[in-house]
């Protein structure tokens, strides 16, 4: 009877010793994010939870982040919002008070960062994001959210200047944008861009957030004769655009997307008819950068494709150059205070990744700009500035392909 | 009467002691009930006294949270005054829609009270005053963290109250019994000199006043609100289950089939992540087939509870 | 343009019609609401998807199957449920129609997550052009079938002994049961009826449109619409109401712009019901 008993108590000492061990062990910094794993959003959202993993991966096998000479690794934490903005928030509030993150990553596209982001602020916790360019979301003095996306107003300026340089210049131009944060700041920037370089607006159309119904919008883009039309949209619209346009047997001179022509994932669901299409980024995988986390740029994409089986695109940059801003702000500022952590981030000045260089505005929104792409025999390239690669301009009929 | 004071004094103690004893989630959760109680017992008015089912409250909701958002982000008003203009605005709106929508009944009258809420929701994303379907921010409250929450489960208690002693006051007079009246008999309180008309007008006016205020309370709250959470059908649905759980037609009824239903969602949210909300489905089935009448139904009831109460009311509505 | 916009909304309306037929059917024999329509239509569209991806069947084939599944699903709801409070009050039936709504899109979440699919036709993006507008192969292929379908439950509820059975105990339950027909059993027939009709539709929505779990709320409120402005009680009802208001919305977005098609279909529900509410071919109650 004593043995036993003496038995059972050496086990659980054992047990508990185990028990402590695990809770040593190494000092971890943890990054929190409420993201799209399932929902309209999630063909995009999904290429961040990618990016955040690789990053940490990285950072972690580099030795961690140093924090006044102790070493912490990234451990992520996610939950899926199904790409809602209301479900994302109250996510977030669970991750700071239940998983008590230590800082925050952002979701995917404006419309649920903006929610996520007054969180944040209500907790004084910073949230770099990667997916949300709108700048609803940095021009209400919210000190705690930081972007790698640039100004969405800016957009579409790279394509417009493109379209002054072709033989002969269109002059007809239609605008479409989904009633979102994005794309109505997509939207309104395209129009005043354009207008200044003095095309003609012929159509200047709103549409509803997640609609798959595009008759009525192409429709009138045709009878108005537009000879370039810019959608702004993300990518299950850009999609289903892409598919109706084919439809109704209407092919502009150039068809120009915000989301959807640099991911993988639209050009698998649309096969051969995603070519000649045009689209935006701040980033392409031509470019050549010296990385912070990664060697350049083009060793990047190279590990990246690698490991996940696709190309990365501007999204999956964004995502990684977040990660990167952290690791700098959190050494720099050597101390956890989620305040000089926030402060840390707002000082990135000039941080080389394989993004491109990282400066922020006060407002919190990087400073970058956009290139356009264009994809040609399946494969996405940058048209302009040029890169290397001719654009096809214009577009062939559908039925010429 | 004894019982109706009881029941003040419970939620009053129970209402006041809520937040100090538990943490800032747990009073998150709360805020969120005393919500719904508002939701429950405003549908209350229209659907369970007057007997007109409507399928559409929350469009008073969504008209109380973006009028708030306008009147503070556009207008620079305060949270007071935005919170009583936005209930009066909800209020009149229910009050002057409700004369053309309750002359139907019924079916049609479901079926038009939902169209309404849509139709409003449609007219809220068309409109440039309300951001269109983009959403609209409302200024951050100027308090710590922990104020915030007192402040927001305070005053939804303080409106769930008000509701309350407001209609415990209008039950006892003529406006209350012709409520009643015309839903027991719609055309025999018209001949007894009940002003159907206005009297329909006013109840639902009511219960749009304080569903708009709790509206307004949840935009302040979320600091950022679209068209499509605050004039989401599924929170109608919630709302009349809660009423109809707790027992339709009676003063704390719906306020307990929101707390009853809010605990058991969120504890099924919490312990079974991927099934919970398949399991509200099957509850709200097995409620409305085997204890239609409610809970309190179920407490007040004189005769003796068993197997044989709820066989009963399945045999009597089967075809 | 004009004739491309009134092509347009005949073509959606003729989909309308379809999705609106099961629940006028529903209604006007059992009067019940069935606010769990849509997600019938979403039942039709998802094993569409899957019959289509695993088996590689197309879509106006495997329709029958579908139809055929859902029947059967709809049949064992209405026998081992909803008959339990058939005879409850208004907002009772009507709760529990939101139950089986929860219940069914919930399950379709867990199994088949949030994100959206399609199903993507050889023949998917082929148009032809009549009177210089262009009409996509899919959608009137779609528009077709919504007829075929419309005239099969045409021929059932008027030529049939069913179709009779069926129009007596709408009319009568009494006097139906007092001559013999097995009137529970006509119920779960009906409800089965109009819940493989919806599942035709979504059939056809899942080959236009790309589908969701979630897809089924807009579509049950749409075809309210369309059953109200078509009016209860007539098999025609629904076809009427169905090409009015695609026509009316494609006019109405054309004019205002695409977002307002909500406003424009929501506005007419509540305008018809308060100036008109037997619709356009109703019958006088």
């Amino acid at each position: 009877m004593f043995y036993r008993k003496l038995f059972l108590m050496l086990a659980s000492f054992l047990l508990v010793f185990a028990f402590s061990f695990t809770a040593y062990a190494e000092n971890v910094i943890k990054l929190g994010s409420a993201i799209s794993f399932t929902g309209a959003k999630s063909r995009t959202g999904k290429l961040y939870v990618d990016s955040y993993k690789f990053a940490v991966n990285k950072v972690n096998e580099m030795g961690g982040v140093n924090v006044n000479g102790k070493n912490y690794k990234f451990e992520l934490v996610f939950y899926d919002d199904k790409s809602e903005p209301t479900e994302s928030a109250r996510l977030v509030e669970k991750l700071i008070t239940v998983d008590k993150v230590d800082f925050l990553l952002g979701p995917y596209s404006s419309g649920i960062t903006i929610p996520n982001s007054i969180v944040a602020r209500r907790y004084r916790i910073p949230m770099i994001e990667g997916g949300g360019a709108s700048s609803k979301i940095f021009d209400k003095g919210n000190k705690y959210i930081f972007g790698t996306l640039p100004r969405a107003g800016d957009y579409f300026r790279s394509t417009l200047e493109f379209l002054t340089k072709q033989n002969p210049t269109p002059k007809k131009i239609a605008i479409l944008y989904a009633d979102d944060k994005f794309d109505v700041s997509v939207g309104e920037g395209a129009k005043a861009a354009a207008e200044e370089m003095g095309f003609d607006v012929v159509v200047y159309e709103k549409y509803s957030e997640g609609a798959s119904d595009f008759t009525s919008a192409i429709t009138k883009a045709k009878d108005a004769g537009a000879e370039a039309t810019l959608v702004a949209g993300h990518t299950e619209e850009a999609i289903n655009f892409v598919q109706q346009s084919k439809e109704l047997d209407y092919s502009p001179n150039l068809l120009g997307l915000t989301v959807g022509p640099s991911e993988a994932d639209f050009r698998k669901a649309l096969g051969k008819d995603a070519n000649y299409i045009y689209g935006v980024a701040s980033w392409s995988t031509e470019m050549n950068f010296e990385g912070y986390l990664f060697e350049d740029t083009q060793t990047f994409v190279k590990k990246f494709t690698d490991k996940f089986g696709y190309d990365p695109d501007y999204h999956n940059a964004a995502g990684i150059a977040a990660i990167a801003v952290y690791k700098d702000a959190i050494e720099r500022a050597g101390s956890l205070d989620p305040q000089k952590i926030r402060d840390a981030i707002a000082e990135t000045s000039g941080l080389k990744t394989i993004y491109g260089p990282v400066d922020f505005m006060d407002n919190g929104q990087i400073i970058g700009s956009s290139v356009v792409l264009q994809i040609l025999d399946g494969k996405v390239r940058q048209v302009y500035p040029a890169s290397g690669y001719d654009a096809v301009y214009p577009m062939p009929e559908w039925d010429n392909r | 009467m004894k019982g109706t004071l009881i029941g003040f004094a419970l939620i009053i103690i129970i209402g006041v002691l809520v937040p100090f004893t538990a943490g800032n989630f747990a009073i998150r959760l709360a805020t969120d009930i005393v919500i719904f109680a508002i939701l429950a017992s405003s549908w209350n008015i229209i659907g369970g006294y007057t007997g007109y089912a409507s399928f559409g409250n929350i469009v008073f909701f969504g008209v109380g949270a973006y009028a708030t958002a306008v009147l503070m982000s556009k207008a620079g008003l305060g949270f007071y005054p935005a919170l009583i203009l936005s209930g009066l605005i909800a209020g009149l709106y229910g009050f002057a829609i409700g004369f053309p929508i309750l002359r139907l009944k019924g079916h049609y009258f479901a079926i038009a009270t939902l169209g309404l809420a849509e139709a409003t929701k449609a007219l809220v994303q068309n409109l440039g005053l309300t951001e269109g379907n983009s959403g609209m921010y409302l200024p951050m409250p100027e308090m710590g963290i922990d104020a915030s929450y007192m402040f927001f489960y305070f005053n939804a208690l303080g409106i769930l109250l008000i509701l309350l002693v407001i209609m415990y006051f209008i039950l006892n007079t003529k406006l209350g019994y012709g409520f009643v009246a015309i839903r027991e008999d719609e055309d025999a309180a018209d001949s007894i000199g009940i002003n159907t008309t206005i009297f329909k007008s006013i109840s639902f006016g009511l219960s749009g006043l304080f569903t708009g205020m709790a509206g307004s309370v949840y935009a302040y709250q979320q600091g950022f609100i679209k068209p499509e959470p605050v004039f989401i059908v599924t929170k109608t649905v919630k709302m009349i289950v809660m009423a109809v759980f707790g027992g339709v037609g009676s003063l704390f009824g719906p306020v307990i089939g929101a707390v009853s239903i809010e605990l058991i969602a969120n504890y099924l949210s919490e312990h079974f992540l991927v099934i919970h909300t398949i399991f509200f489905g099957t509850i709200i089935i097995l409620a409305v087939i085997f204890a239609p009448k409610g809970i309190m139904d179920i407490i007040t009831a004189r005769k003796k509870i068993g197997l044989s109460y709820f066989l009963e009311n399945i045999r009597k509505n089967r075809v | 343009m004009l004739t491309q916009i009134l092509i347009n909304g005949i073509l959606k309306g003729g989909l309308y019609a379809l999705m609106a037929m099961g629940m006028s059917l529903i209604w006007g024999v059992m009067n019940i609401i069935n606010i769990a329509h849509g997600s019938f239509i979403m039942l039709g569209a998802y094993t569409t998807y899957w019959f289509f991806t695993l088996y590689g069947m197309d879509p106006f084939v495997s329709v029958l199957l579908s139809m055929a599944l859902i029947f059967f699903l709809g049949f064992f709801i209405q026998k081992y449920i909803i008959n339990f409070v058939i005879g409850a009050s208004l907002f009772i039936t009507l709760l529990l129609a939101f139950g089986i709504e929860i219940l069914i899109n919930n399950l379709a979440l867990l199994f088949w997550t949030a994100d959206v699919r399609s199903v993507q036709v050889t023949y998917g993006g082929a148009n032809i052009e009549i009177l210089g507008a262009v009409i996509p192969t899919v959608r009137l292929f779609a528009f077709l079938l919504a007829i075929a379908v419309s005239v099969i439950l045409f021929i059932i509820m008027n030529k049939t002994w069913l179709g009779r059975a069926i129009r007596s105990t709408a009319q009568d339950l009494e006097a139906a049961r007092l001559n013999g027909v097995n009137v529970g059993k006509i119920y779960s027939i009906t409800f089965g009826i109009g819940t493989a009709v919806a599942a035709a539709a979504g059939t056809l929505w899942a080959v236009i449109f790309p589908i969701s779990p979630t897809m089924g709320g807009h579509l049950t409120l749409k075809s309210f619409v369309v059953t109200i402005i078509g009016g209860l009680g007539t098999m025609m009802g629904p076809l009427v109401g169905g090409l009015s208001l695609g026509i009316v919305e494609s006019l109405g977005t054309n004019w205002f712009g695409s977002t307002f098609e909500n406003l424009i279909s929501f506005t007419i529900l509540v305008l018809v019901l308060i100036f008109k509410p037997n619709g356009i071919l109703g019958k006088k109650e």
